[in-house]
Order: C-alpha cells, then sequence, then structure tokens
C-alpha cells in the first residue's frame, strides 16, 4: 500500500511542476512541503497509540464543528470556505471535519449497527451524519458534503445495511432533489413503496419514512422559494447545470477533453503538454491536474494511475476485511470510501461525464489542505492496523 | 470495547464478502472510466491532436453595442463608431524575437514607430502568463495600420486585429460636459465590482480594458447603457485569424444597451456655445420651469469628449492639455462653478421682506438712495453714484437699487433672507442626474464664523448688507437657474433633470422619468404677482437693467446682476430670466466670469435663447395648423 501511494504521490509533484513550472508561485515547492507535512504527521501519527483516537473520535467531532460554524458566521457573504492562517497558508475545515466525522461515525457503527427495525439505532447516525453534512452544505460547498455522503453510504453498508435498506434511508436526499420535477418525485415514491412492500418492514417506520419523504420534498421547495436569496438559487443551478455558465466550465471542461483526448495512447511526453502549458486550463494544478497528466502520459498513462488508484483502494478495503476490530475495520472501510469518491467524480468532471463540482483527486491535486488530511486519514489507518487489533 | 449484541462485523465471511463487493464497484467505475478514456484518446484521439495543435477553439466574447443618448427632438448625440485594435495573441506567437523586431519595422509617415516598443515588451512578456486572452498593443488603429498589419500577417503570426467599438459624440464640444465621457476601468475597480458580483445578475462583470461611464450621463446611466455582453466559442486558424462560431458550444447572445432620451435641446444647446467665445469663462443654463427639464446647459471653455475614444497616445497627450489649461476646461462651471449671485439675489431679499410682514410693496426705505447708504461708520455704495433718490420695492428691484436692499436686508435679518434662499435651491444640492455638483453656501452668523475663524474674522452687522446684495453667498448657475424657474412657477421648484425616458432598441419606454418636486414655494399668489410685475420691469421698462433680454410677442421677466469679483478686475456678469413670464415655459440663467455688467453682456445672450425658442415653437404652431 505504501509503495502505491509513493508511486501516485510521486507522479502527483511531477505533474502539478509540469502543469505550473512556467508560472509565478512554485506550485510544486509547495506541494512538496505540503507532502512532507503530511507524511510528518503519519509518522507523528504513528506514535500516538490506537486507543487514543477510538477516545478522541466524539470530542474531535464536536471541536471540529466550530471551525464550520466560524465559516457560516463570518464569511456568510463570501464564497470562501477556508481560514487564513499565518504564513500565506488557507485552512479549509470541512477538511478536518472530514477526518473527525470518520472517527466519530466508525465508532458509533462499531457498537451499534443500524438496524431499520430499530429506530434509536437508525437516529443516533442520522443526526450524527445531518450536522456537519448541512453545515458543509451551508457553506456553500455542495460537493464536499456529497463526499460526507459517499463515506457514510459506504459505512452503512459495510456495517451490514443491504443496497435496499441504504435506498430507502436515503430516499429523503433524493426528494429534496427531485421534488422539483413532479413525474421524477412520483416514480421515487413508486419505487419506495414497492421497495417497503418487499422488505416487508414495519408499518410504523415505513410511515415514518415516507412522511420524511413528503416533508423533505415540500420543505425543499419552500426554502428555494422563501428562504434563498437569488444569488444562492444562481449558484445552486449552476452547480447543477454548469453549461449556464460557459464562460467557466462548459469551456473548462472542452479543453479538458480536448487535452486529454489530444494526449492519445502514449502522450505529448512529460513537460511538452500544449494545451495544459499554455494555460488554456486555468484549474490545470487543481481540479484539472488529471487533463495534464492526460496529455502528457497518454491512453497508458491514465490506465496506469487508474490502476494504482485501484490498488491503494483494494489495499485499504482489505485491511478492514482483514482486522477483527469493528472500529479499524470501518475507519478503514470509510477512507477507502471517500478516497473512491473523490477519483471517480473528480476523474468523470475531467473527460466530462460529470458536472464540474471543484472536487480534488487525491494525492494529485495541488493543495494543502486535501493533501494533508488524504494523508492524516492513511496515518491513522495505518497507525490503526498496526497497534489496533486489540483496541 | 464490549459488544452488546452479535454484530455481523465479527464475522470474517462476512466482511470478506462485502469487502469483495465495495471493490467490484470500484473496479467497474473506473473501467467505466477507461472506456471512456479509450474513447477520447484512441478513437477520437487524432481529432483531439488535430484541435489541440491548432490550439483552435477560443472563447470570445462579444461586446454588446452600448446604449445611445438622444436629445429630446430625437437628435443622435452620442454613437457608436467601429474601432480597431491591434492585439498579440500569445497562443499563436511562436517566435517573439521575430515578431517583436518585424513590429518595430512599421513606421509612420513621419518617420516614427507605430508600435510603442516598451509597451509591446512589456505585453510579450505578460502573455507568458495570460495566454488565452488577447494583449492590445495599438489601440484605436487607423486603417492603414490594419491594412498593413493584415498584409504582413506572414511576418506575424500571433499578432491579429481586432474590431471593436468605441463611443462617438458627433457634436464633439458641445453638451460635452453635460453627457460626460467614458474610459478604461482601472484595476482596482474590477477588484471593488467583483466584491460585490452579485448585484451584476446575469450580466458579465466588468473584464479588463472594459470601458465605463466615467462622467456626467455616461456615468449616472452606465448600467443602462451598457447592456450584456455575449460569450461565443470560434475556431481560429494558426494566426489566429477567426474562421468559424463554433455552434455545438453553448453561448450567450450579446444584449445591446438601452437608449437614453435626454431633455437636452441640441438646436438652443449649440446656439448658447456659439454666443459664449471660447475664451469666455462661465455658464448658461436653461430649465423648464414646467416640470424642471434641463434644455441647455453650456459651460466655457469647452472639451471634446471625443479625445477619450483615441488611443492612449493620443488621449493622454490631449488629456494633459485639458489638465493643465488654467480655464479648466474639464469643470462643468453649471455645476461646479461657484459665483456670488449678485443682484439676482434681490428677488430673494425682496421675498424675505414681503414675508415678514414688516414692509409691503408700496413701502419706501427710511432713507433715500444719494448714490449708498450710511450704515455705522462707513458709507456703502450703490452701484449708481447718482443716487436712484427714495424707491418703492418694485422700482428699486427693476433699478436694481443697492442702498434700498442694504435697508431691507437689515430690517428682515439673515435668518429671515436664507429661509427663502432654501426654499429656492439655494446652498444645497438640485440632485441633477450628473455627478459632481457644488452645493454652494448660504451665510449666516454661525456659518461665517466657523467658515473664516482661521483668519480671525467675526459676524458683524455689516456684513448683512453685503449679503442682501449677493455679496457673500456662493451659488452654481444650475442653481441660479432654477430659481429663475421657481420665481416663474410660483409654486414648486422642480429637481433638475436630464433623463426624459430610457428606451430599449425596440424603441419602447422602459423607464418614464417623472418630475420631482424639490421644494413647495410659501409664496402667496399676491407675492408672487409683484414679483413676476418687478421682473417684467428689469426687463420691459425703460429704466430697467435688463432691457437687452427683451423681445417682442413674448413677455420676458428676469433680473440682472454684477458681482463684484474679490480678484479684482472685471465684474462677474449675470442675468437670469424667464418667459412667457405669465406663462413660463423656459427659465434661463447666464453668468460670464469678468467681462463686465450682467445688462450689457449677459442678458443678451438670453435673449437670444428665448428669441430662437419662441421663433422655433410659433413656426411650429404654425406648421401644425397647416
Amino acid at each position: 500500500m505504501l509503495i502505491t501511494l509513493g508511486l501516485i504521490i510521486v507522479i502527483g509533484l511531477a505533474v502539478v511542476y509540469s502543469a505550473t513550472w512556467d508560472e509565478p508561485g512554485k506550485h510544486w515547492l509547495k506541494q512538496g512541503l505540503f507532502v512532507i507535512m503530511g507524511v510528518v504527521a503519519i509518522a507523528g501519527i504513528y506514535l500516538v497509540p490506537a486507543k487514543f483516537f477510538y477516545a478522541m473520535a466524539y470530542p474531535a467531532y464536536i471541536l471540529t464543528m466550530f471551525p464550520l460554524l466560524y465559516i457560516i458566521i463570518f464569511k456568510a457573504n463570501s464564497v470562501e470556505r477556508w481560514i487564513p492562517l499565518p504564513g500565506g497558508f488557507n485552512l479549509q475545515p470541512s477538511e478536518i471535519t472530514k477526518v473527525a466525522f470518520l472517527l466519530a461515525m466508525a465508532r458509533l457503527l462499531s457498537f451499534q449497527p443500524i438496524v431499520l427495525s430499530r429506530p434509536k439505532t437508525v437516529i443516533a447516525p442520522v443526526i450524527l451524519f445531518f450536522i456537519p453534512f448541512v453545515l458543509v452544505l451551508n457553506q456553500p460547498n455542495l460537493s464536499t458534503a456529497l463526499s460526507f455522503v459517499a463515506m457514510t453510504t459506504v459505512m452503512a453498508y459495510w456495517s451490514g445495511l443491504t443496497v435496499r435498506e441504504i435506498f430507502l434511508l436515503a430516499s429523503p436526499v433524493l426528494s429534496v432533489a427531485l421534488t422539483f420535477h413532479q413525474v421524477a418525485w412520483a416514480v421515487l415514491f413508486v419505487i419506495l413503496i414497492g421497495i417497503i412492500l418487499v422488505t416487508r418492514i414495519n408499518l410504523k417506520i415505513a410511515a415514518v419514512l415516507l412522511l420524511t419523504n413528503i416533508i423533505a420534498g415540500y420543505g425543499a421547495i419552500f426554502v428555494w422559494n422563501k428562504v434563498l436569496y437569488q444569488h444562492q438559487r444562481d449558484r445552486i443551478m449552476t452547480f447543477m447545470d454548469p453549461n449556464r455558465d460557459p464562460l467557466g466550465a462548459g469551456y473548462q471542461v472542452l479543453q479538458s477533453k480536448v487535452a486529454i483526448g489530444s494526449g492519445q495512447l502514449l502522450g505529448k511526453g512529460y513537460l511538452h503538454g500544449t494545451q495544459t502549458n499554455l494555460s488554456f486550463l486555468p484549474e490545470e494544478h487543481t481540479d484539472f491536474i488529471f487533463s495534464v497528466l492526460g496529455e502528457q502520459f497518454g491512453f497508458l498513462g491514465c490506465i496506469f494511475l487508474l490502476s494504482l488508484y485501484m490498488i491503494l483502494i483494494y489495499r485499504i478495503v482489505r485491511i478492514g476485511a482483514d482486522i477483527r476490530n469493528r472500529f479499524v475495520s470501518l475507519v478503514a472501510v470509510g477512507v477507502a470510501g471517500i478516497l473512491g469518491f473523490h477519483i471517480i467524480v473528480n476523474v468523470s468532471m475531467t473527460i466530462g461525464l460529470m458536472p464540474v463540482t471543484g472536487l480534488p483527486l487525491p494525492f494529485l491535486s495541488y493543495g494543502g489542505s486535501f493533501m494533508i488530511s488524504c494523508l492524516v486519514m492513511l496515518g491513522i489507518l495505518i497507525n490503526l492496523k498496526a497497534h489496533g487489533q486489540n483496541l | 470495547m464490549i459488544a452488546n449484541n452479535s454484530n455481523r462485523l465479527d464475522d470474517p465471511f462476512f466482511r470478506g464478502s462485502v469487502a469483495r463487493n465495495l471493490a467490484i464497484l470500484f473496479g467497474v467505475m473506473l473501467i467505466g472510466l477507461a472506456a471512456r478514456l479509450f474513447y477520447l484518446q484512441i478513437v477520437k484521439g487524432s481529432y483531439h491532436q488535430k484541435l489541440s495543435d491548432q490550439n483552435s477553439i477560443r472563447l470570445q466574447i462579444v461586446h454588446a453595442p452600448r446604449g445611445l443618448i438622444y436629445d429630446r427632438k430625437g437628435v443622435l448625440i452620442a454613437r457608436n463608431r467601429p474601432s480597431y485594435q491591434v492585439a498579440i495573441l500569445p497562443t499563436q506567437l511562436k517566435e517573439p524575437k521575430r515578431v517583436f523586431a518585424n513590429l518595430m519595422r512599421f513606421r509612420d509617415s513621419t518617420g516614427n514607430r507605430i508600435f510603442d516598443s516598451a509597451l509591446v515588451e512589456w505585453s510579450l512578456a505578460r502573455g507568458r502568463w495570460k495566454k488565452f486572452q488577447p494583449l492590445v498593443i495599438h489601440e484605436d488603429a487607423s486603417p492603414e495600420v490594419v491594412a498593413m498589419v493584415e498584409e504582413h500577417q506572414l511576418d506575424l503570426p500571433g499578432i491579429i486585429t481586432i474590431m471593436d467599438s468605441r463611443r462617438s459624440y458627433p457634436f464633439g464640444s458641445s453638451a460635452a460636459h453635460v453627457i460626460g465621457y467614458m474610459d478604461e476601468i482601472k484595476e482596482e475597480e474590477l477588484e471593488s465590482i467583483k466584491e460585490d458580483k452579485e448585484d451584476f445578475g446575469d450580466t458579465l462583470p466588468y473584464m479588463k480594458g472594459d470601458r465605463i461611464g466615467r462622467k456626467g450621463l455616461e456615468k449616472t446611466y452606465e448600467p443602462y447603457f451598457r447592456g450584456k455582453d455575449g460569450v461565443r466559442y470560434i475556431k481560429v486558424n494558426a494566426f489566429g485569424k477567426e474562421i468559424e462560431v463554433i455552434k455545438e458550444l453553448p453561448q450567450i447572445k450579446p444584449m445591446a444597451g438601452n437608449n437614453l432620451v435626454t431633455t437636452l435641446d441640441m438646436e438652443l444647446q449649440c446656439l448658447a456655445e456659439s454666443l459664449m467665445a471660447d475664451t469666455v469663462r462661465g455658464a448658461v443654463v436653461a430649465i423648464d420651469p414646467r416640470n424642471g427639464e434641463v434644455m441647455v446647459m453650456a459651460s466655457s471653455p469647452r472639451m471634446d469628449g471625443n479625445i477619450f475614444s483615441l488611443s492612449r497616445e493620443r488621449r493622454s497627450k490631449e488629456w494633459a492639455k485639458l489638465a493643465l489649461d488654467p480655464a479648466m476646461p474639464l469643470n462643468n462651471r453649471a455645476t461646479v462653478g461657484g459665483y456670488e449671485p449678485g443682484s439676482t439675489f434681490k428677488g430673494v431679499v425682496s421675498i424675505a421682506g414681503l414675508q415678514s410682514g414688516k414692509i409691503r410693496e408700496t413701502d419706501r426705505m427710511a432713507k433715500p438712495c444719494v448714490g449708498g447708504y450710511r450704515f455705522g461708520n462707513r458709507f456703502w455704495r450703490c452701484w449708481d453714484p447718482k443716487g436712484h433718490g427714495s424707491l418703492a420695492m418694485i422700482d428699486a428691484f427693476t433699478e436694481s437699487c443697492d442702498a434700498y436692499y442694504y435697508q431691507l436686508g437689515l430690517v428682515v435679518g439673515m435668518d429671515g433672507i436664507n429661509r427663502v434662499a432654501r426654499e429656492f435651491g439655494f446652498g444645497a444640492h438640485t440632485g441633477i442626474d450628473v455627478d459632481d455638483e457644488r452645493s454652494g453656501e448660504l451665510m449666516d452668523s454661525t456659518s461665517y464664523t466657523n467658515k473664516f475663524r482661521k483668519r480671525g474674522w467675526t459676524w458683524s452687522r455689516g456684513l448683512v448688507l453685503n449679503l442682501s446684495i449677493g455679496q457673500g453667498q456662493i451659488v452654481t448657475p444650475l442653481q441660479l437657474a432654477n430659481y429663475a424657474a421657481g420665481l416663474g412657477n410660483g409654486k414648486v421648484l422642480y429637481k433638475p433633470h436630464f433623463i426624459k425616458e430610457i428606451r430599449n432598441r425596440e424603441g419602447q419606454i422602459v423607464l418614464a422619468y417623472q418630475s420631482q418636486i424639490l421644494s413647495k414655494l410659501d409664496l402667496t399668489d399676491e407675492q408672487h404677482a409683484i414679483m413676476l410685475k418687478a421682473m417684467e420691469a428689469v426687463v420691459n421698462s425703460p429704466r430697467g437693467t435688463g432691457g437687452r433680454a427683451r423681445m417682442t410677442g413674448v413677455i420676458v421677466g428676469g433680473k440682472t446682476g454684477s458681482a463684484e469679483n474679490p480678484h479684482g478686475g472685471k465684474t462677474h456678469a449675470l442675468f437670469i430670466g424667464v418667459a412667457p413670464l405669465y406663462q413660463p415655459e423656459l427659465a434661463i440663467a447666464v453668468v460670464l466670469e469678468n467681462v463686465g455688467h450682467g445688462g450689457s453682456i449677459a442678458a443678451p445672450i438670453a435673449g437670444e435663447i428665448f428669441k430662437r425658442y419662441f421663433k422655433r415653437k410659433m413656426a411650429g404652431d404654425k406648421q401644425q395648423v397647416l
């Protein structure tokens, strides 16, 4: 796992360098610094007793809510999602929250798996999930909020929920999205009722579920029309449909596709990308780093990187499967979930399969908070794997 | 840790199968991505290769045509003209050194380099970071330069010409102070606009190189004029020349800005300007007393807004000329020129006298005019050393007897005078829809002491005498014209304005301006009648000072003024007039610096404008009858 990780990081540094070597700012040096900080953090984490993470899961979860609140309260009128730190760095609190949330959810699910027929076991994880989800959503940072969904879903699946049950639990969120399209919403209800009938769950629970869906749907319409301001609505619409803003996202995706496509089988060679080095891509070193790789290393390069990711994710899931401790295994699977989500969404976006969301590619995209938080998550996992057998 | 119930997670087989499922899910998604990559890179690889080789797709911003400005009769006073820019397109620039050398070879007929070497060098350096943005190296290029660049395209790969549009004012310097001008947006403005970008709605934010209304109507109505810029993608050839618009990609069509119909009357405006020689400093303002529409606002000396559409080099040369001119042609004297009102202020003092209840129209002052009036240990002179004898109000107003008004001022007091002055709009901004307006100032014991505290001057009753004949206050020509309009109207004072309506490109009215009342005049019909009679006599009585504003067929009323100039030399000449006096349609104020008496210099200018206005009106009436 470590070798794979090392390879990915080296590729990342090389590509960030290639994307930005002719620009001011020395991004690759900074990125290198972030990697070193992350590795130091991993080493530091390794020395911490494994019990600490289990014990700190809830307190850390509560503590990390404060920076999120800070952003909501003091940056209410800005699109900034970070807190400036001395030394010219910016801290994205949602990244710390992610780590704390992972531990808290793992701890909760490790002694009380979700069982649909026992509402108590449902309510606690839902509350645990909802607080950071809503806070991050409010920043507004829809994509990071969705990564909480991905993490939770995978962990819930791991702890024993079936796909159908997950669908039932997630249905209120779907209601919020589909309520603006009457037919789609109706179809959702048909499916819901179908699943309820097939799984034969408790009638009371079924009623609560349906009611929640109706409230979520109408509530969303009410909030949209009465609570949100026009610019907030615009922002959400642009996220849903980037073509609304052809100056930005549509253009980026187009150029990204041209860049990747022109890499052909073997690529144009390192530092020889014409699209990316000509700054056709405004976000080339962050969200669109994959296009730089695609252009310079071609199809084979892309497949190589995706294979590395596959190995990495597989190794992480394996840790979860092999270890006897429930907490550790849940942490492992949560890490796999969040990394996998980022990889799929980011790559899909650069090749025009998904809307542009601003979700970075793990270990490749330029960005300190994200790089370090990914490494810290892996560091915790490494520690737990080594010392967490008998937690 | 104690398991409180049986948990499937403790079952290694369960964990194994779930792990397998998750890995398979992820693997399938990755295979999907790989398939897409295969399509993009292998199947469509050579197509993308071609697109990328040419760097042939470019985002182009299509500027919306700016709204036009018309006068009240539909005469076009601000339009757009085509303008060519020569620019570097960094993506196409393969050999900067050769291109630079070739550019430097271009010389005009006098042998000077056409392209500024420093600017080109700077742009080439900047092009390294801003690669997909054309960088202008020669603004507003002449057709010859454009032809030369196009002809030598093979030697200048990466140099393109861009067609753009610039503002053009067909009347040149006429009404230039009112129309204002445009200028390139500044870096710090871009920043501040970015911060409140939310306000723009669907409009594209301003970009570097955009032009923005900087002064006058261009500034006030910028949001209406601007329209919405469009965006589209174009395919360009290896030299950066546009080949076609890519239709498959999203595009936004530009939306033309709205047109402004103003209340200006260009015929009268040009007449007023022609009556003021360019060596004279001063201003003429004409307002419709029925609604506050400003029909003429001329300030002399003038400037030409067209220079701001020229290339940077020529612009800065012209600008320096204007900015350094001691006559300050950039100033709109009608709104920022501060003058003492002189005898034109006697209308205010008269009304204050009538309203005080201490003086009736027929009353005479305690002492007759003997060429002046002794107050304290000083003899305060009247303008006419021969003296006017003992006069009642209308005669004193007609002959502008200072001795009468010294005594009237002492009777009424400054508070009463200033109350009436404020009602007529003095001492405050009128709120007209062009920027830069001076409020002027009225004097009383407190404001005087505050203003001159540093010099150690204190208020004395003697100052009331000066202020009673309009020496010591500061007013603008615009305020004077509005004052004349108020005297004619007698009931209300309107807020002066240039906007009549905003129309969209199809000619539909988007916004029709409603006149706003600035203040209600506290004037009885009787008092109003006295003032009209007095103003009539100024122009039409043989003893009146404003006889040169007289015209046949229409009764003109007014008041002259000759304000003493603190800097010595000749007096400022002032005249305010309104006609037809008993059914007012046009109120005029004329202020000319250092030229002499209001009656001899300022009144004739107002007279000419009245004559043209009513002659045209009668001709128009006749036409309508036919």
